[in-house]
């Protein structure tokens, strides 16, 4: 027994220390622009300007799984278990978050998790005060406002683009077995893999976003409808500023530019690292 | 010349039979703890005489009665058991009724007894007249009053004098002056050394307690907390162990299991709140695995208690107090029937404190102990118990900060609609022949319950493909669990002598049966209507117990007791719903927003319910050594395996082990003994060291206990208490260190801490209780003040956190004149606001804009101060 005196003993003096593994967090969060993105780029044959651009992010999760790094596995959208910190709030305090601006603008709430390692990392793209991220959701999560100079020819066509993200974007049921396989929540949340984030207690995540690889899968900013068309008017709050033409809000428009709307979505929601990225550093 | 009969007492041998005290005379230990029986002794006898048609003859005859003395000792019965002829007989019952005696004790309170008297008839001697000068008569005869040896000398006309003893005393009765004592109550079994708290509830009852659970803080270790309403069980946390709802401690009332077993929520889940606190005469907890005894459920230990009503008579109580709380109870024990006879009724209801808490109960119960004949009691005890009551359940803590809840408030106001019931009947018979005590007891218990949790808000209901789009429609658990229990227990223990000390040796066996049912649903926020099947079992399970105990004593100082149990479990588990999501479903049949489908891969059609079977058993050796008593110094060292079984959704087809194993060894030292003045001192020392191979932790998704990994907790225990002609002293503390195996080299002394056990608990209670200086009506008033203090260390918490401290006290002040009872008692009498449970988890009660999908702290508050008023009256008792 005299191993079992020395063990009690020691366990004993050892009593107050010890944990319990892990250790929960509470940090800053802010989200901008990239750099440069309010300057002219080239993409498919035109040269881009942009003058507006802002993003509402409705909450931002940093997962610590990396198995989900290409899609939804079941459940659809929410894994209970999988988040390790969260910022369970929209950007930004003032309005959305100004893209063509490198300042960073502050979440409307803190974030808060746990010290561990974040694999993937999620971008809710709604207006949390309207309800669950499959409720119905009006808000327009992204303005857009510039000029497309035609390389070949120098024809410029100014456009604005406001995205919603409805049925406009709902994906069709293909399996009548699986009638909740693409809810809306799948268009609204954009998950990006590849990251290797150690979280810490009072750091500072810092969420970067760049407009211009939206374009990346090639507007034709020729065949755009008029902003006086129907196909512009899709949204009663459409606000194009002094576009001519605007990319229409949806992915199933038909007739003149068409394509475009679901090409600029089809940008929004597949930008991965190249246009979404994020960074937890400590507080300076 | 008359002869007059006369009287001598034989001299008696003494024993007082082992029937009621388990460790009497021959102290093997420190025996304050136990019940402390003093025989009756007569402080006033009456001759017999010796019947006049008998002279003739002459004879020497000897009758032997037995003769029950009530607790004012009056002999309320005589029986013969040695006839000596009915003249003789009906002579010697004629003067035992008029005896008079102190009454035995138990605890020092008086107590129903039987003792046998013999009496002996001898025929008067006719001695040779001496001269009497007084006045105005011949000088008589002086008859020789042979047994005592005096002369008596009368006047014409002949008297015949009734002798008593010159003035009513108490003559201390010794071994010799009692042939055989026997004290109603149920056989009890030997203490087990350190491990072993039987603690008499005595003047600590006056402290304020809700319920039966909260009479274990006489033991050391004991922390109660309570997430789910005043009519869920506690969650009990023991020698390391959260023992959860009872799902680590053996429960019993007098031997019937209080123990659920097939319950989903808990296996093992234990609602003790059928209990009136008022009914119980004491509490037996055995901390450890040690005793052949202990069954299902001993991982931290066991916990039995005994009742008795020590107040006879008819007493009824008013109780009303803060949060429109008001109770009624009726008690009723019959003057001249022992502390096992009584009936018992309680009403209570309350609104509860802050929001959610409202709460009623009726309980109801009635037990009948009689003599069945010579040494032999049987006891039957019926109980009915039912219960509703709202749940508060936990608070988050930033929706406290933020002020969008109360810390007295709920996140969810649909948690009501809870309920409980238990019917329940036993019969106890108990023997005691020469060498041989013998206990059979059968039981049969119908139990309910339903709970309405919500742990998490709106996080649980994901979207699922198989499912139509739809939102969160919330996490409201809806629980329900019916049972029926069969069952019955019996020993027989034998006892003898050896080395010229008392042996035992103990051969018993335990039977149960289970039929239940749990099926566990989410309620639709806003509708409450159930949207989704959890769970939905239907069980039959068994357990056989058998084994042999011993108790040997090789020398007055040295004793083994232990032996070993054997146990069988039988597993019949229908799972009704045990499908409930496929890979790649029907396209042509798909079973849409069903929990339980009725298909394998590709829409192949199979039966929505699965059965499993299994059985196993295990053999469990357990023993004490027991070193003392030297100068009131008592050593022990225990060690033993238990087991625990698991809920039904574990079972699988053919699961070799549907139980969990435990090792557990303890070593210490206890000290007892009078210390003058009436003063008594009970003090134990104790370490303890425990195994689990599979540890129960707390998942709040889903609401109960899940298997984790193995786990060990070491620590230390400490008690004592101090008795006196006017106060009560009871303190206990426990430091425990609770690490999982798995968490590195250097376990059990480092390592990764089980989350929630407390590493410090520490309670005292004192109860001080004296005559005013003043009587009414020339009837003592008497005060009883008492006073119990908790405190709790910080509990590691999940994530590294570590909960608040605990420190809450309570006080009671009482008044008693004859059979009135006034009272006012307080809980948390400097209204400290603490949190009683904590956790680190995610969950979404809408807090945030968007979901919260982390950990955060949350917890459920303890209750703030409350006030109550109570006042009773006994008539027709002492």
């Amino acid at each position: 027994m005299r191993w079992f005196a020395v063990a009690t003993a020691a366990a004993l003096l050892a009593a107050c220390n010890g944990t319990t593994g892990d250790n929960l967090i509470t940090f800053d969060a802010f989200a901008s622009g990239a750099a440069g993105a309010s300057q002219p780029f080239t993409v498919s044959g035109f040269n881009i300007q942009l003058t507006t651009a802002t993003m509402l992010i409705g909450a931002v999760y940093i997962d610590q799984d990396a198995t989900n790094a290409t899609g939804f596995d079941t459940p659809v959208c929410i894994d209970t278990g999988l988040y390790s910190a969260q910022v369970p709030g929209s950007c930004c305090t003032g309005g959305p978050v100004d893209l063509l601006s490198t300042t960073p603008q502050a979440f409307s709430i803190g974030g808060n998790g746990t010290a561990d390692v974040g694999r993937t990392w999620e971008l809710w793209l709604f207006d949390p005060a309207s309800g669950d991220i499959n409720t119905a959701n009006t808000a327009q999560v992204v303005n857009l406002q510039g000029a497309a100079t035609r390389i070949s020819d120098g024809a410029v066509f100014t456009f604005g683009a406001i995205v919603t993200i409805n049925d406009n974007r709902l994906i069709p049921d293909s399996d009548p077995s699986q009638p909740g396989l693409n809810p809306i929540c799948k268009q609204r949340v954009i998950q990006i893999a590849g990251i290797d984030l150690q979280l810490f207690q009072g750091g500072t995540l810092s969420v970067t976003i760049d407009p211009r690889v939206w374009f990346d899968e090639g507007i034709d900013f020729s065949t755009l409808p008029l902003v006086t068309s129907a196909a512009c008017q899709l949204d009663a709050n459409s606000d194009y500023g002094t576009a001519e033409y605007c990319i229409p809000d949806s992915n199933y428009e038909t007739g003149l530019g068409a394509l475009q709307g679901q090409e600029l979505f089809t940008g929004i929601h597949t930008g991965g690292g190249a246009a979404y990225s994020v960074q937890y550093a400590a507080t300076q | 010349m008359i002869a007059i009969g006369s009287l001598r007492l034989l001299r008696l041998s003494a024993l007082v039979s082992a029937v009621f005290v388990a460790w009497p005379v021959l102290a093997q230990g420190p025996t304050v703890t136990h019940p402390v029986i003093t025989p009756p002794t007569a402080i006033q006898r009456v001759e017999a005489h010796y019947p006049e048609s008998a002279l003739a003859t002459g004879d020497h005859v000897d009758v032997l009665l037995e003769l029950t003395i009530d607790a004012d000792g009056h002999v309320t019965k005589a029986i013969v058991l040695t006839s000596g002829g009915t003249e003789f007989d009906n002579a010697a019952m004629a003067a035992a009724k008029s005896w008079l005696f102190a009454p035995a004790k138990r605890n020092g309170k008086p107590a129903e007894s039987r003792i046998h008297v013999p009496f002996h008839f001898a025929p008067p001697e006719i001695v040779s007249a001496t001269h009497d000068t007084h006045a105005g008569g011949e000088p008589d005869v002086a008859k020789k009053d042979s047994s005592q040896g005096e002369v008596a000398q009368t006047t014409t006309p002949p008297t015949i004098p009734i002798k008593s003893l010159a003035k009513p005393q108490e003559t201390a009765q010794t071994e010799d002056d009692v042939e055989d004592v026997t004290v109603f109550g149920p056989i009890q079994r030997r203490t087990l050394g350190i491990t072993d708290y039987n603690e008499h509830v005595g003047e600590l009852g006056i402290i304020p307690r809700t319920n039966a659970s909260e009479l274990l803080k006489l033991a050391p270790g004991f922390l109660l907390t309570n997430e789910g309403g005043s009519g869920h069980a506690e969650q009990v946390f023991l020698r390391g162990f959260d023992a959860h709802e009872g799902q680590d401690l053996e429960f019993t009332v007098d031997g019937v299991p209080i123990n659920d077993s097939g319950n989903y929520h808990g296996n093992g889940y234990a609602d003790t709140h059928f209990i009136i606190p008022e009914l119980v005469e004491s509490v037996r907890v055995l901390e450890g695995p040690y005793a052949p005894q202990q069954g299902n459920f001993a991982v931290a230990g066991s916990a039995d208690y005994h009742l008795g009503l020590d107040r006879r008579g008819l007493t009824t109580e008013y109780t009303t107090g803060t949060y429109n709380t008001q109770r009624l109870l009726v008690l009723y024990g019959p003057k001249d029937a022992p502390p096992g006879t009584f009936a018992g009724a309680e009403y209570f209801t309350t609104d509860g404190f802050g929001t959610n808490r409202q709460a009623q109960r009726g309980t109801a119960v009635a037990q009948y102990e009689i003599p069945a004949g010579r040494k032999a009691t049987l006891r039957i005890n019926a109980t009915a118990y039912v219960t509703e009551f709202n749940n508060a359940g936990v608070v988050r803590n930033d929706d406290y900060a933020s002020g969008r809840v109360g810390f007295y408030g709920t996140e969810d106001a649909n948690q009501t609609g809870n309920e409980a019931s238990r019917v329940s009947l036993s019969m106890t018979y108990e023997r005691r022949f020469e060498q041989i005590d013998f206990s059979q007891q059968a039981f049969f218990i119908d139990r309910t319950m339903r709970l309405r949790e919500n742990w998490t808000g709106f996080l649980l209901d994901v979207q699922e493909p198989t499912q139509e789009p739809h939102d969160q429609r919330g996490d409201l658990i809806d629980f329900h669990f019916d049972e029926v229990t069969m069952g019955a227990r019996g020993f027989a223990r034998w006892h003898g002598s050896a080395f010229g000390l008392r042996q035992e040796f103990e051969g018993g066996y335990y039977a149960r049966v289970d039929l239940t049912g749990s099926q566990q649903y989410r309620d639709a926020a806003g509708t409450e209507v159930p949207y989704l099947t959890n769970a939905d079992y239907s069980s039959t399970l068994g357990d056989i117990g058998v084994y042999v105990d011993g108790s040997v004593h090789f020398t007055r100082w040295l004793g083994l007791r232990g032996g070993v149990r054997a146990d069988m479990f039988t597993f019949d588990v229908l799972n009704n719903c045990a499908v409930q999501n496929v890979a790649n479903p029907s396209k042509t049949s798909p079973e849409i927003d069903a929990p339980c489908l009725s298909e394998l891969e590709h829409g192949a059609y199979r039966e929505p319910f699965t059965r499993n079977t299994t059985a196993s058993g295990a053999i469990m050796p357990r023993g004490t050594v027991v070193v003392g008593p030297f100068n009131h110094f008592e050593f022990s060292g225990s060690v033993g395996n238990g087991v625990r079984t698991v809920d039904p959704s574990y079972v699988g087809q053919a699961l070799q082990t549907p139980f969990i194993n435990v090792q557990s060894k303890d070593i210490g030292v206890a000290y007892g003994s009078g210390l003058g003045h009436d003063l008594t001192l009970v003090a134990k020392s104790d370490f303890f060291q425990t195994h689990v191979d599979q540890d129960l932790i707390f998942d709040p998704t889903q609401g109960r206990n899940t298997l984790g990994g193995g786990s060990t907790r070491t620590g230390w225990a400490g008690s004592m208490r101090l008795v006196g002609s006017f106060f009560d002293l009871a303190a206990n503390a426990t430091i425990v260190k609770a690490v999982f195996d798995d968490s590195g080299t250097c376990a059990p002394t480092c390592g990764l801490l089980v989350p929630y056990i407390p590493d410090l608990i520490v309670r005292g209670d004192l109860v001080l209780f004296h005559d005013l200086p003043w009587k009414i009506d020339h009837k003592s008033v008497r005060a009883t003040l008492g006073y119990g203090v908790s405190y709790v260390g910080r509990r590691p918490l999940p994530y590294g956190q570590t909960s608040d401290v605990i420190f809450v006290s309570d006080a009671s002040l009482g008044v008693r004149w004859w059979g009135w009872n006034v009272r006012v008692a307080a809980q948390n009498l400097f209204n400290a606001q603490y949190k009683l449970g904590e956790y680190n988890y995610a969950s979404d009660f809408h807090s945030a804009p968007s979901a919260t999908l982390v950990p955060e702290r949350s917890f459920t508050a303890g209750a703030p101060l409350q006030v109550m008023v109570s006042l009773s009256a006994t008539l027709g008792g002492t």
